[in-house]
Parts: C-alpha cells; structure tokens; sequence
C-alpha cells in the first residue's frame, strides 16, 4: 500500500518538522565532527609537517610552470634605457618563451608602475635590485614566503593565525579574514544581491569594498598585485588590515646580488640567460671547446670539466618551451634538484643529473666524475643573466629608426647596407648565420595581409612583439588599439625564419637562419632609435613658464596650438587618432567629470594622483587630469593609452621659458 | 594529478583555498576512503574525483563556515565512497548494499520515533552525538541531505536509488539516530 501525499497529511507535517529538527542536528554534529577532525589532524601535524611542505612547494612548482607556460603575459613598449635590470631579467623570460602579450591597459599601465618603481642598479660586478621597508612593523612575516609580495602591518585586536581556516588566515575564534595575493592576476567580484558595493581608498590605490551575507571583502590592485583581505571581521578591521599591507621586506629589502665573481669559469658562460655552476670540485677546469649545436630550435651548449682521469659536462639547452621538454625526453621526474624535478640515473658509468630550472632552459650535468659531486654541481647552478645591447647606433642614423638587436654570442658583422625608395636594409653575417633586417615608413598604410595563407603550415607563431597585443590569423585584421594595423607571423621556410610586421608608422621585415629562440631573441629586442632631441617643440611651449612634454610617438603632427576659454590647447594627429594637451592656471578639470566613461583608473603622474578614465569599447578615448601646484594639466584624445600615459608623464619642467602673463 | 589541477585554477584566492584543504585534509581524507573501500587504489581515485569536485565547485565549498568545512570533507568522501562501494557491488553482480525498497510502507510499523513525540532542543546535542554511532549507509545519507545539501535526485544517483527510496531512507536513518540517542540516554 502507498501513502497518498496529501498537501497538509500528518506524514508531511511530520516529514517537514523532522526536516526542520535534522538540519539543527546536523549542524551541531557538523561542529563535533570537524572539531574531532581538526584534533586528529593536530596530532598528525607535526609528522606530516614535511608532507605538507612538499605539497605546498609541488603546488608552487606546478603554478610557476604553468605560469611559464602561459607564458609572461604582458610586455609593454617602453625604451631598454628605461627599463630597469629587472625589468630586463621578466623581458629576457618573455623574449625566450616567445610568448607575447594579452594585458589590459590598466594591467600595463600597473606593470609600468612597479616597473618603474623599482630600482636596479647594475655594477660592473653585480647587479642589485633593493626596497626598503620597516621588518620590525610587520606581523607573522615568516608566513609570508618569497612568493608573497606583501605581509600585514595591521592585527586587529584577538586575531591570531589560524591555520586551520588557510594559509595567509587569521581568526578571534569567532570571526575569520584571509589576506590573498596574486601576481598579474583576477579576481571574480561577488557582487550579487550584495548589502554593498562601495569605493574605497586603500594608500594611493582605489579598492572595491563588498559586503555580502556575512562576508566582508576589499579588492586592489597595487602594482602587479592584485591584493583582497576577506572575511567575516568587521568591515572597519578588514579595511585596517587592508590599508596596513606592506610590501614584504623578505622580498625586497635585502639586494638581490647577482655576484659575477663568484661563478666558476663565468668566462665560458658568456651568453644571455646563462646557468653557471658555483661549485666545482678540486681539479676539474674547464675546456676552452665549447659545443654548441641546434636542435629542434633549440640552442645546445656544453661546457666541459676535466680533472685528467674523469670529466664533468654541463649542458645547457635553451628552448622555445615544449620543443627541448620532450626531445629529451625525461616526461617524468623522479627526482629533485633545489626543489626543480630532475631525474638522476647512472648509465655505464656515467652519471646523469637532468633537470629544469625554468620552463625555457634544461640543464644536464653528466660525467664521469663521482655522482655526489655531479649532484653538488648540479645544484650550485645559479642563474646569472647577462644583458646584451647592441652598438650599431651609429648605423641606423636618421629620425626614428628602428635598431636590431644582435645576441653577443654570434660574431655578427654588417656585410650589406642599402637603401631603396625609402627602404633600408641591413644583412649581417657570423659565417655561419645571417640576420637581414629591413624597415621602410609607410606613413600609416595598413600592410597588406591579402597574399597570407592562415593555413601555411610554415606559420609558427602569431605572437607580435612590439605591440603589446596577441595577434590574429593573418588573414583577419588585428587593429591595434592606436589604429595600427598589425601582421604577425614567423613563418618558416626550410631553415630559414621570417617575420614582418607595422609598427606605429614602420614596416619591419626580419629574416634569418638562426634557431628560433634566438630569432626572436632579434626581433623582441629591436626597439626605436632614442630621439636626439629631449624635448618634443620647446617652442610651442614659450607661453607657458615651465612645462613641457618629452616625449611623442614618432609621427604625431602638430594640427593647432590655440587658447579655448583660458586654457591653452596642443592638438596632434598621428595615424588619424588625436593626440591633445591642455594647460592651465586656473583650476579646473577640462570638462572630465562631464562626460561618461566605461572605466577610471587610478594613474600617477609626475607623483601626482592623476584623476583618469578611459573608454575601451566605444571610441576608446582616454583622459587624464592632474595639477601639478603650478598648472592644471589635462591629457586626452584616442591614441593608445600607453602612449598617453608616457606622453602625461614625460611633462616635466623646462629651462628658458617666459611665464604666461 | 590533484596538486596539477589545484596549480591550474585561475582564481589565487580559490587557488589558495583549495591549496590549504589539499595540505591539510587528503591524508584524513584519503585515511577514511581507504578504511571504507579496503583498497588503496580505489581510495586514491575516491580522493581524486572529491578534489576535482571541489575545484569545480569552489565558489560554494568556499561559502561553506570553514568550523563545518572539516565535517563538509568528510561528508564528501563517505558519499563518495558509498557510491564507489555500489558500483562494486553492482559490477560483481552481487546483492545490493542498499535496498531498493522504495514504498514508505515500513514506516507505519516504525515505532522509533512516535507522532506525538517532539524532539526538545537540549536533545539536539545528543542526537549529533548519537550520529557517530549511526551504520555507515544511514550517516551518508543524512550528510549528503544536511551537510552537502544534495538533492534527492543527485543523493539517489550517488546511492544507486530512486529519489523516493532516498527519502525512505531519511526517515529510517532520523529514527535510528533518535533512537540510538534515546537508548544512550537510558543507560
């Protein structure tokens, strides 16, 4: 017999108070339950505390593979001289990886940010990156390790580490928050039937402040980082906590020393991006033979130890990523080499020590010698980055000229140097391989895309490197956002490597049968020829008593320098987007807070906080005000937003004009 | 595989998250499937299917209290290892484990719990106490329903049941854990 369900039966009264009672008894065996789990799991800690170590560290590795492996997702135009060394070292990784750059301009402009923020300095026998900060002043610092950027300052009162909620977590016993970081990252807003969504001020950054449910959180970007404090403290400790991070003075306060003469046999590690052991044993020197060899475009190069009666070989290959991975073939590592996989074997008495110390770079130390000290080696490699410039300036000798880079490690000589219908080319010979670079001003006519096959297998890569931006099939326009038109490729032909491309108002054309790494090598680090003159129309700037700007993209023509309503206005054209700057003596905001905007972000110009905003979708026009306690500045108009921001920031104080009235 | 898809996740905060529960629960995890399913292996890929789960479902493991989470864990790996104990049971074309008796007819003749008796909120404390003691099959469904919040239909699918069976075996798992609190108290 079945029990009929009647709307308000006895057994359904029953059912639902039963239901009701369950879900209280459930709650509270919840509570036991995990409080039983918690004990047993303290009781297991202090054994499993190696467990969970490695855990953490495999996690990490994987993260920085996987990183590695996206590649570094962002590069942005701004001249090598600018750039600080550490800067190089991040540029180096992306130019190896051969990865380009999906970022947003907030993004950039956040990299651009740290990147000038930090100060490298490179010494004839080191180079040393450094910060300062207050250690004494900041909470439970040893939690945060050398991936975390920043540590608290600020503990509300009762709150203690708590493990058992997380990592980076803190708790009263009754109340929880948890401090998270992340580097380049995202973060997903829960704003959804919210209580409040609200704007704050956390230091020079603005932050959004959600409350939902029981849940209180602030999310910031401060640089690269994207920080949030969260969790069910109040909103008041939450944002305390969240004003009160710092950067971790682990990270940056101590130089980062990279010390040249520590290195053994530095001389024979003479090439970029070089791993050069600091420890050898008694006796083994090293053989002036380098071997170098191409493989699967990857460069191979061995450095030989001999001590008479056994040797050590150290070899390194350099990759485009996957191609060195699985040529060697070493799919699964058993081992650890400074927390790298490796995998160690001996075979016929030789001992192999493999492993990778970054996605782009395999290192094998293999030999004769006895295994312990082929491990001793293995681990004393120590990445040592040299930086190349090029010296050919004296070639590329008119107004915004694109330079080549040529890696040092070739011999490269100029053998040919031509110039036709506005068309310059330059071919450069080592014996071995050739570099034949080609530019020519096309006066902002798109390139021709139309004879490109999408399909051509001989097509590698679609990466761009100059712009900033990922690139498209060929055969689909890529606009770039200063309305440059953009083609990508490094086709292959044989042995024989190709990229051409317009950048701004440049066509540039390589070609080459150098491996791939280094091609790119080449191309990444072509960049424009510095401006001879620092100031950009010193004259235009007469009326005003100081200001002026230092910086314009190559081509921007002046259209009109005239007075609106008491504000003085440059307007340029380059590529068909405006370019305009307007001064002022009396306060004002140029009409910003008029219009409506897709989005704001928070710019600092000159050291002033600049009020800015952009459109991304609608006419992607951008605007950025700011005084600087003599003049109100406004920067505005439709050409790339990075630009702008270099054209903002370039303002600076003029000698030897007359002031306005 | 676990640790590659926790490093995959996008979300640093989620990533985090789910970096501390690897740590600090899949060995009590991985310990409580091996004790239920008897085989290393089969505990292994329990524990592995629960994470990946949980990845794909981190914005509401997330929003679980994090005093419960440890009960929410264990709630997951006994339903999971119920489920994988039917799927044996049925791939060695044995009995059943579960019953398939779907009717609510044997609740008339449940006497555990009469109509007229109303549980008194001091007796809550028991009652949770009294659900360690419950059979192993009784508890996971009263986890899946309370602490995991699953549906009939998603409880009976786990389970190998229909959704009234599954609600058949709410009923008697409430009465057992009552009774059983009920006898406790008695001694």
């Amino acid at each position: 017999m079945s029990v009929k369900k009647h709307r308000l039966s006895n057994m359904d009264i029953r059912e639902e108070y039963e239901d009701f009672v369950f879900k209280k008894v459930m709650l509270r065996y919840s509570e036991l339950e995990s409080e039983k789990i918690r004990q047993e799991n303290s009781k297991n800690a202090a054994l499993d505390s190696e467990t969970a170590e490695k855990r953490k560290k495999e996690i990490k590795k994987l993260i920085r593979r996987n990183k590695m492996k996206n590649g570094l997702r962002f590069f942005f135009s701004a001249s090598k001289k600018v750039i600080t060394a550490a800067a190089m070292v991040v540029l180096a990784a992306a130019v190896s990886l051969g990865t380009s750059v999906v970022a947003s301009a907030e993004v950039r402009e956040s990299i651009a940010d740290y990147l000038y923020s930090l100060n490298a300095v490179r010494h004839d026998t080191h180079t040393s990156v450094s910060a300062s900060a207050n250690k004494e002043a900041f909470f439970d610092l040893e939690s945060y390790g050398d991936d975390c950027g920043f540590a608290p300052t600020f503990m509300p009162e009762g709150y203690e580490k708590d493990e058992e909620l997380g990592q980076y977590s803190y708790s009263n016993g009754e109340t929880y928050f948890h401090i998270s970081q992340s580097e380049n990252g995202a973060s997903h807003l829960d704003t959804e039937r919210a209580q409040k969504v609200e704007v704050v001020r956390i230091g020079e950054s603005k932050g959004i402040l959600v409350q939902k449910d029981e849940i209180t959180s602030v999310t910031w970007s401060c640089g690269i980082w994207l920080l949030s404090v969260r969790g069910t403290a109040t909103e008041e400790d939450i944002i305390k906590v969240a004003r009160g991070l710092r950067v971790n003075p682990g990270i940056e306060k101590e130089e980062i020393i990279y010390d040249w003469q520590k290195y053994i046999a530095f001389d024979y590690f003479y090439w970029e991006d070089a791993w050069i052991p600091t420890y050898m044993p008694d006796g083994y020197e090293a053989d002036y033979d380098i071997k170098e060899a191409v493989e699967d475009f990857s460069y191979i190069r061995t450095v030989t130890f001999d001590s008479g009666t056994s040797y050590i070989k150290i070899e390194e290959r350099y990759s485009d990523g996957l191609s060195g991975y699985h040529s060697m073939n070493p799919i699964f590592y058993y081992d650890e080499i400074n927390e790298y996989s490796a995998e160690i074997k001996t075979e016929n008495g030789i001992t192999y020590v493999l492993f990778e110390p970054d996605w782009y770079v395999m290192i094998r130390v293999y030999g004769t010698a006895p295994k312990e000290e082929l491990i001793k080696v293995a681990e004393s490699m120590e990445y040592a980055p040299i930086i190349s410039e090029n010296s050919d300036y004296d070639l590329y000798n008119w107004e915004g000229a694109w330079i080549t880079y040529l890696p040092d490690w070739y011999e490269f000589e100029i053998v040919d140097i031509s110039e036709e219908n506005g068309k310059h080319s330059f071919r450069y010979e080592d014996g071995k391989y050739y570099v034949l670079f080609e530019q020519k001003k096309v006066d902002a006519e798109p390139f021709d895309f139309s004879g490109m096959d999408p399909f051509d297998e001989r097509i590698i890569d679609f990466e761009h490197p100059h712009a900033g931006a990922t690139g498209t099939m060929p055969l689909t326009k890529y606009q770039y956002d200063n309305g440059t038109d953009i083609a990508v490729t490094y086709a292959q032909t044989g042995e024989v490597l190709e990229t051409e491309y317009v950048f701004e108002d440049t066509w540039l054309r390589f070609e080459s049968n150098l491996p791939l790494s280094d091609f790119q090598r080449v191309v990444w680090n072509t960049e424009r020829k510095p401006k001879t003159n620092e100031f950009v129309d010193v004259e235009l700037y007469d009326w005003a008593d100081s200001w002026a700007p230092t910086y314009m993209p190559y081509g921007a023509k002046l259209i009109s320098a005239e007075w609106i309503d008491g504000i003085r206005v440059h307007t340029y054209e380059l590529l068909g987007k405006k370019i305009i700057l307007k001064f002022s003596y009396e306060e004002t905001d140029f009409g910003i807070g008029e219009r409506e905007w897709e989005y704001n972000f928070d710019v600092t110009i000159s050291g002033c906080d600049a009020k800015s905003c952009y459109n991304l979708y609608d006419d992607f026009y951008s605007m950025m005000t700011w005084s600087n306690g003599e003049l109100y500045i406004c920067v505005e108009g439709d050409y790339e937003l990075m630009s702008m921001i270099d054209i903002a920031r370039s303002i600076r104080k003029i000698q030897g004009n007359y002031p306005l009235y | 595989m676990i640790a590659m898809a926790i490093a995959a996740m996008e979300d640093d905060y989620a990533r985090d998250f789910m970096t501390g529960i690897y740590i600090k629960y899949y060995d009590i995890m991985l310990g409580k499937a091996k004790a239920m399913l008897e085989n290393e292996e089969d505990a292994e890929e329990v524990i592995q299917d629960i994470f990946l789960d949980l990845i794909e479902r981190v914005g509401t493991v997330m929003s679980v209290d994090p005093k419960k989470l440890p009960s929410y864990l264990m709630a997951a790996v006994r339903n999971s290892s119920m489920s994988k104990i039917r799927k044996r049971m049925v791939r060695r074309e044995h009995t059943l484990l579960i019953d398939e008796d779907d009717s609510l007819e044997w609740i008339k003749d449940e006497s555990a719990l009469p109509e007229d008796v109303y549980i008194k909120n001091e007796e809550i404390d028991e009652i949770a106490k009294a659900l360690s003691l419950l059979p192993e099959n009784d508890r996971t469904v009263l986890e899946d329903k309370y602490i995991l919040e699953m549906s009939d239909e998603e409880i009976g699918k786990a389970l190998g049941i229909t959704p009234a069976g599954v609600r058949t075996r709410l009923f008697r798992a409430r009465r057992k854990a009552y009774a059983i609190m009920k006898e406790g108290a008695e001694k």
